[in-house]
């Protein structure tokens, strides 16, 4: 190695600052203050609003529905402890998220009609002839709605 | 918060539900890069360059453990604290490679404007990194920020991966043309080396992410094949390593290959299903271990053993370069000596012979005797000093020959008339014979031909204390050689003597008995004259006490001969 003269440390040395102070940073924030988003799939009842299909297993037998939740970290944390699993809370926006939550339904024109299962209004009278009739206050099914 | 669709890991990365390949590409890419770039740097730990490698496979260390314990954990909180760290070595893998192969190119570290600018690079993802516009958070139905990360800063890394790779490549290419041979049968492995491992390892992991994302799959696995592209990058090293000792490292191919052979077998521990497979693996690893070991040790003994002998050639061959030195400055130095001699031996022989033959007025005889003898002294003297002085001619290449056509016959009986009347007061018969059927001419310089010939005569005649002396001139016209043989009574020679009594300072061992003085350089200067000028000289005896022959040979000229 021929002799470079003086070598300059500075960049080094700030770049060691800047990855402590990066590293910290973060510790920080998802570790200590747990100040981050975390999202999971939430009930949804497909009579009332459009929902995501998933499969139970591999083979797809048996499908369920659901609907995406964005919550705050810290208030799921708070209504449900770290397993959301069995926790009521988890599935709706409540007020004491104080805005920091927001559902997704699933939207056919973006997410494709095999994604998405909605109850269409001839479905429904269909399931209502079979069933006798319904409560007349329920809500017919919504397309791609979001609740924040 | 826990992803709550999957199982605890234990010791950290060791979950159930992961493919069996994650933990088959992760950690025998990770040992091999560790145990190289420690093994490079502890070989030179002051070497820049074997601490930028060391620092380029700890990361690409550090980073494959980050990648397992985001397949394996599923504390969102852990999760999201080792996606920065993930992703900042991105980053710093980039900006390492560029570095490692600046300096491994120009053999210097970078300016320190360049430093800057290594940092500017790197800096955005470090400020940014606990941000949301890195990460918002986490997904704890499928366990991955997929969703959460933001675009400009997975833009920026993917972008800076992509610098990192055209840099390397334009560096490569410009050091390539500029470059000797050795050097560009070194960048082309390492270039190769650096950019494919950039490349593979960039996009395979972006790409997998990308396909994810959309839906092609179901999960980003594909990323796992992207670690092997680190090996392109430890391969380079290890080829030049071994080819071309790079990073100051004494490795044969040898060594290589055993400690690969160990890794592909204990790799082979990670993905046994079955027990029986496992202990299989375990005992062939045991025993590649032994006999790796052995093996090693055994070949390094040999290389070492090798070097040594290659190093004593090397200082051989300087010993060598020095003695020839000093021999021309020996001779040069003998010459000078010589030349400065010879010129008042001149002076003291010319006054002495004018002093003898009474130049200066009658003297007594005594003193015309005493004075005889001092030019007897001052005539061998002169005579010993022109060996030296051609001695140093021939040995510094400076004998100079006029070649011409000559009866050679003629001049050896020329020399026989002159020589006689010494003979005759030594009380030698002195015999000139010619048996030549040719016109006996050769091409050759005649001074120096006269000069060998009488050199030999005055040597038969010097070892022959009774008898005679013969001088023979013949030819041989089918071979086309001339010859001219004296052949002597006297103390002959062994067969020992024979061989040598053309070298320097060389006398026979029986010279003593004669009581003849003499040089040793009379015959080593008349054999590199006759073979400068295309002859043959060389001697004969029947042994001691039983005279000796000494032969010329020249070649005749051709259509000279017949008289």
């Amino acid at each position: 190695m021929k002799d470079m003269g003086r070598v300059n440390h500075i960049p080094f040395y700030i770049f060691l600052v800047l990855l402590l102070l990066s590293l910290g940073g973060s510790y920080y924030r998802f570790v200590i203050a747990g100040d981050y988003m975390v999202g999971y799939e939430a009930d949804c009842d497909q009579y009332t609003e459009t929902c995501f299909i998933g499969c139970e297993d591999d083979a797809c037998t048996e499908e369920y529905y659901y609907s995406l939740i964005k919550k705050y970290a810290p208030n799921v944390y708070a209504q449900c402890g770290p397993d959301i699993t069995d926790c009521q809370a988890a599935q709706a926006c409540l007020s004491e998220d104080a805005g920091l939550c927001e559902i997704t339904y699933c939207n056919p024109a973006v997410d494709g009609e095999d994604t998405c299962e909605t109850l269409t209004e001839k479905d429904f009278e269909e399931e209502t002839a079979t069933e006798g009739g319904v409560d007349e206050t329920e809500e017919t099914a919504h397309n791609n709605f979001t609740e924040i | 918060m826990i992803c709550y669709w999957y199982t605890e890991p234990t010791y950290l990365i060791f979950a159930s539900g992961v493919p069996d390949l994650l933990y088959y590409t992760h950690i025998p890419t990770a040992i091999i890069a560790l145990v190289v770039g420690i093994f490079v740097f502890l070989n030179n730990r002051h070497a820049l360059l074997n601490k930028l490698l060391l620092a380029i496979c700890l990361s690409f260390g550090i980073w494959t453990f980050t990648n397992l314990i985001l397949w394996t954990n599923i504390h969102s909180e852990v999760l999201l604290f080792v996606w920065t760290i993930y992703q900042i070595l991105f980053g710093l893998i980039s900006i390492l490679s560029v570095y490692f192969m600046y300096v491994f190119l120009e053999k210097n570290d970078v300016s320190n404007l360049m430093r800057w600018l290594f940092l500017l690079l790197i800096a955005p993802m470090l400020i940014f990194a606990p941000a949301n516009i890195n990460l918002e958070g986490l997904d704890i139905a499928n366990c991955g920020a997929i969703g959460f990360e933001g675009t400009l800063y997975m833009l920026y890394t993917i972008g800076l991966g992509v610098i990192a790779m055209l840099w390397v490549i334009i560096l490569s290419v410009r050091k390539y043309h500029s470059s000797g041979q050795d050097m560009r049968r070194q960048i082309i492995p390492m270039g190769f080396g650096v950019t494919l491992f950039l490349f593979t390892f960039f996009s395979i992991n972006f790409i997998a992410s990308y396909l994810t994302e959309i839906g092609l799959f179901p999960d980003s696995s594909l990323e796992f094949y992207g670690l092997y592209g680190m090996m392109f990058f430890i391969m380079a090293v290890a080829y030049l390593i071994v080819k071309f000792r790079a990073f100051n490292i004494k490795l044969v191919g040898a060594q290589a290959l055993v400690v690969a052979l160990w890794f592909l077998i204990g790799s082979l521990l990670f993905v046994a299903q079955s027990t029986t497979t496992q202990v299989v693996a375990g005992i062939t690893l045991i025993l590649a271990v032994i006999g790796g070991y052995l093996l090693v040790k055994s070949v390094k003994k040999e290389v070492e053993q090798r070097e040594q002998i290659e190093g004593l050639v090397v200082t051989l061959d300087k010993a060598n370069e020095r003695l020839k030195i000093l021999d021309k400055m020996k001779s040069e130095f003998v010459s000078i000596a010589s030349h400065q001699l010879r010129s008042p031996l001149t002076s003291i022989r010319g006054y002495a012979s004018m002093l003898a033959e009474g130049s200066y007025g009658k003297l007594p005889d005594k003193a015309t005797e005493a004075l005889n003898n001092i030019v007897d002294s001052a005539k061998f003297m002169a005579l010993s000093i022109e060996d030296y002085l051609n001695v140093s001619r021939i040995e510094a290449g400076n004998m100079k020959y006029e070649m011409s056509d000559f009866n050679m016959k003629d001049v050896a009986e020329k020399v026989v008339d002159e020589m006689r009347q010494s003979a005759i007061k030594k009380g030698l018969v002195m015999v000139f014979r010619s048996d030549c059927t040719s016109s006996a001419t050769v091409n050759a310089d005649i001074g120096k031909t006269r000069q060998v010939i009488m050199n030999l005569v005055d040597n038969s005649m010097k070892y022959t204390p009774k008898g005679t002396v013969t001088v023979i001139a013949h030819d041989d016209v089918k071979k086309k050689k001339m010859y001219i043989t004296i052949q002597d009574t006297g103390v002959g020679m062994s067969k020992e003597t024979q061989e040598e009594v053309f070298d320097k300072f060389v006398r026979a061992k029986n010279a003593n008995n004669v009581n003849v003085t003499g040089t040793g350089l009379g015959l080593f200067v008349a054999k590199k004259m006759i073979t400068e000028m295309k002859g043959r000289v060389w001697a004969e005896s029947e042994g001691e006490g039983k005279g000796s022959q000494f032969h010329i040979e020249l070649p005749l000229v051709p259509g000279k001969s017949g008289r």
